[in-house]
């Protein structure tokens, strides 16, 4: 279908320019090469990305070329990464867009105040000026960014584009889909106005239907339990996730009854009297801290039964929206496809119980769901629904490469820069590399792990990848203690490769960007004894209770990466290769990276990280490092360079 | 200065503006913020259509 409208509108375009007077050549560079640059920044992990013609050539966010995790400000390092990748300059670039509509949000802004006042007036005066310089004079920043980049031999607000936040982040779930149809739904703290959308994607187009608008929203309840249970807000929500299976939902019907009133098709509204996120500079107030009878966690002390309960709770709260929502919309679009993005579509867990639902046939997720993802939605949006451009869908393919859009080192490349730091290296041939990598696992080694293009979203896929052996009894534990620098109550994920998947876990489908929770299969779980079922709290997670110890969670899930030839070749080989010599197709997968920091990204960032912490070894491109063999004087350096911070 | 000016005028522009034009539109039954709840058995908006228009694109609202 979308190949056939691809001719028909091309043959429309050869017409009407053979007609104006227009070579073929001229029409071929002017409907065939468009280049189209989105921008998510300003507010929360700032990201490029590059469209091509329709097709994502490379995306990237900025924190992990500043080192500033999380950096919102002006992407210029990704959007440079971005530009040389496909050998652009920046005069070739026909339009940038922007992942949100700054005048709408600042309208959110005023009206908020209007709603509460009196109340309020703290917040007004110290975030106004703020509000007014970032949202009023966005486009001046925005281009006079561009500029200091650039320069000014371009008139830019003349390329300039503003693609509304929902409709970025549903842009971005259903084009790069390999769906030609399907309902597409947001759901995440706020844009402009949306917090949740739905919307129905057809070939090239796509059509919000209806919303939820702030201050109701789902992203921001749970920012909120977020903060109660002393967590950071806009991070910490993958740490009460991963607290939630300690817990019991018994705080459910007190959240139903006073914050959150559910309707049947799985809209919501809640009440404001317990939030103070409007007008305040806090999440939640008085009366919410008495609804649950106490003030908020205090960050870093011990953790209660009560905040896992919470946790609990509320992970349950979102799971029935989520499900309502899904039933609703599978009933009145009759569509067989699901598209979701937005930050709540990070919630594997709730993921997970969508797709054993099976409301939908099928269901794809943007593994770049938060923010950062809207650069890519940004872009398509402007390709497909400003210019009415086509769509390429491929069988059974989605848009995203693997989500491998990020840069890539060449040996040489990656040889001069170990050089520069003084490392000590061999270069293995590729069939020795898999070789002496896949041994290393086998070994209980916990290996570095840096080939190809860094991964676009938040996980760490097999490109930029701590990997180790997950059969390991203590292997949580010493990870975490020698490289991770935390104590967790989340296990690691596990990468599996896609053809073993229903060996091992119970998950109806593919899940290439981890963002899918399946439990492990029975056969691979063992029984526990009765003094290990009444532990309590974190001493849980050390019980061995399945054959792959330090990928299980407490309720038997886990966060399943499906690995495919296809996208992670090498990544693949090096399973296949690790299932030979042990008979297990999986491996541990956690970010390269160190606690509070960002992943790394070029192979000198991977280096100073092996350095700093206690990889036993280290495979980027074809260059093999062992730690015993590097000068243990680089240590001191990189290690304060990369102390841990609170993440 | 402008750090004593800022708080003073936003302040006054608070209570002075933004306050009465609250207060009396309240009194109207406005209530753009949906903060009532509703006897509806749906809270979804439906999406205003006239702003689908592929020029929208170039605007900031």
């Amino acid at each position: 279908m979308a190949f056939a409208s691809y001719f028909a509108d091309g043959f429309d375009w050869l017409a009407f320019n053979f007609c104006a007077g227009f070579s073929f050549c001229a029409i071929y560079i002017h409907y065939f090469l468009m280049n189209i640059l989105g921008i998510s920044a300003y507010y929360h992990d700032a990201a490029a990305c590059l469209v091509v013609d329709g097709i994502i050539k490379s995306a990237a966010q900025e924190e992990r070329f500043t080192k500033i995790k999380h950096d919102p400000s002006f992407p210029r390092y990704a959007i440079q990464f971005c530009l040389n990748q496909s050998g652009l300059v920046p005069d070739q670039i026909d339009y940038i867009v922007f992942y949100d509509k700054p005048f709408l949000k600042f309208e959110r802004i005023l009206e908020t105040y209007l709603a509460f006042a009196p109340k309020g007036i703290k917040s007004f005066i110290s975030s106004m000026p703020i509000w007014l310089k970032d949202k009023l004079f966005q486009k001046s920043i925005l281009v006079s960014d561009i500029e200091s980049m650039w320069g000014c031999n371009v008139d830019w607000i003349k390329r300039l584009l503003f693609s509304e936040h929902h409709v970025s982040h549903a842009a971005s779930a259903f084009f790069p889909s390999p769906f030609d149809r399907a309902a597409v739904l947001t759901m995440d703290g706020v844009g402009e106005w949306t917090t949740t959308s739905l919307a129905v994607g057809r070939d090239n187009n796509l059509t919000v239907e209806k919303e939820i608008r702030f201050p109701h929203s789902i992203g921001l309840l749970y920012s909120a339990m977020t903060s109660y249970i002393g967590f950071k807000v806009n991070s910490g929500e993958y740490k009460l996730m991963g607290l939630a299976p300690y817990g019991n939902p018994i705080y459910s019907k007190l959240i139903k009854d006073h914050l959150i009133d559910i309707k049947d098709d799985g809209s919501f509204h809640l009440d404001m009297s317990y939030f103070n996120y409007c007008t305040g500079l806090t999440m939640i107030n008085i009366k919410f801290e008495e609804l649950f009878g106490g003030s908020s966690r205090m960050p870093e002390s011990l953790l209660t039964q009560r905040d896992m309960d919470l946790a609990s709770s509320v992970q349950e709260v979102i799971e029935e929206v989520v499900l309502k929502i899904a039933s609703n919309i599978a009933k009145t679009t009759k569509e067989e496809n699901l598209c979701l993005a937005g930050g709540v579509a990070l919630n594997c867990v709730a993921n997970g119980k969508l797709v054993k639902s099976k409301l939908f046939k099928n269901i794809w997720i943007q593994p770049a769901a938060g923010d950062a993802g809207g650069a890519i939605g940004a872009a398509l949006a402007a390709y497909h629904l400003h210019l009415r451009c086509p769509r390429y869908i491929s069988t059974g393919q989605d848009g995203m490469s693997g989500s491998f859009l990020g840069p890539e080192y060449s040996n040489s490349e990656i040889e001069s820069q170990l050089k520069k730091l003084g490392a000590s290296y061999v270069t293995l041939s590729d069939g020795d590399l898999i070789n002496v990598a896949a041994k290393s696992l086998a070994d209980k080694k916990i290996i570095g792990w840096h080939q190809g293009r860094m991964e676009f979203g938040p996980r760490a896929l097999g490109s930029r990848s701590i990997l180790a052996d997950s059969r390991v009894p203590d292997m949580q534990k010493l990870l975490n203690l020698k490289i991770k620098y935390r104590e967790s109550f989340r296990p690691f994920a596990p990468s599996i490769l896609s053809s073993d998947r229903s060996n091992w876990f119970e998950l109806e489908q593919d899940s290439p960007y981890m963002l899918i929770v399946g439990r492990v299969r029975s056969d691979q779980i063992l029984s526990t004894h009765q003094s290990e079922q009444d532990l309590f709290g974190l001493a849980k997670l050390n019980v061995i209770r399945s054959t792959i110890p330090a990928v299980t969670h407490v309720d038997y899930s886990a966060r399943v990466q499906t690995v495919h030839k296809n996208t992670n070749f090498r990544f693949s080989q090096l399973i296949e290769k690790f299932k030979d010599l042990t008979g297990c197709p999986l491996v541990l997968n956690t970010s390269f990276n160190v606690r509070g920091r960002p992943i790394v990204e070029s192979p000198a960032d991977a280096f100073k990280c092996f350095m700093a912490t206690d990889l036993d070894c280290l495979f980027i491109g074809n260059q093999y490092l062992q730690k015993d063999r590097q000068n243990q004087g680089l240590v001191k350096a990189f290690k304060e360079e990369l102390e841990p911070l609170d993440d | 200065m402008a750090s004593v000016m800022n708080p003073l005028i936003l302040g006054s522009i608070y209570f002075f503006i933004i306050t009465p034009i609250a207060l009396v539109t309240k009194l109207f039954g406005r209530d753009e913020l949906r903060m009532k709840k509703m006897g509806t058995s749906s809270y979804w908006v439906t999406k205003n259509k006239t702003d689908k228009n592929s020029e929208s694109m170039k605007n900031q609202f």
